[in-house]
């Protein structure tokens, strides 16, 4: 896929793209047998709607959060005991 | 319900998700066995829903978690409790999330964000909420 066209074929198939699109506030052109069909573009307010997390941040985060296996019996243990 | 109660930042749940056997995929599995109550706003599930795409994670997985209750949703916090919580944090933008914690009335805030929510200034003025970080939580669980 060009980074700002969409066929309608992807737009019905692969539906996250247009939320990641517009989360980013990039607006996508809507192709229709290869031709320009709509434009697609987020409103204004899209951008009040949260915080963005780059990849990087969202790696270190994982990286962070991850147990060792010793770790995970032991939490394993701890939820079957409580109430 | 569960009497532990927790407030999940957008970071934890992408991370459940992601990884089902870190700190924060072992929340939601405690969740999933009623052992803990699980807690986010319409916001916080707007913000994991926006970056799902980066962990290669689809939108009716988390679906799934809401409609089954695995996370619990409660109404965004005001625009007034999010204010007066604009000046706690480093980025503003993290406000919602203490706001949220503090509506809900629950006993730990949990975050991988180290940079803006686990912070002393976070930690002292939302007490007697604990934050912390997945890990964390479970490691002050070991006495429950």
């Amino acid at each position: 896929m060009n980074l700002n066209t969409i066929s309608t074929k992807q737009l019905r198939e692969n539906f996250d793209w247009v939320l990641t699109a517009m989360a980013n506030n990039q607006p996508l052109t809507l192709l229709y047998r290869s031709k320009p069909l709509a434009e697609i573009k987020p409103l204004p307010q899209a951008k009040t709607l949260g915080r963005s997390f780059s990849q990087a941040q969202i790696n270190q985060w994982l990286k962070n959060d991850q147990l060792t296996k010793s770790q995970q019996q032991k939490i394993n243990a701890l939820v079957n005991r409580l109430p | 319900m569960p009497s532990l109660t927790v407030f999940l930042d957008a970071s934890v749940i992408l991370a459940g998700m992601a990884s089902p056997q870190g700190g924060s995929g072992f929340l939601l599995q405690a969740a999933k066995q009623k052992k803990i109550t699980l807690i986010a706003t319409p916001l916080i599930i707007n913000e994991v829903n926006r970056h799902l795409a980066k962990l290669k994670l689809q939108s009716k997985q988390l679906k799934t978690l809401l409609n089954r209750q695995v996370i619990r949703l409660i109404k965004d916090p005001e625009e007034i409790v999010i204010s007066r919580c604009r000046r706690l944090t480093a980025d503003p933008d993290d406000a919602h999330v203490l706001a949220g914690a503090i509506v809900a009335n629950v006993n730990f805030l949990l975050s991988l964000d180290k940079k803006h929510i686990l912070t002393k200034r976070v930690k002292k003025h939302l007490f007697p909420i604990r934050v912390l970080s997945p890990k964390q939580f479970w490691q002050s669980l070991k006495s429950f």
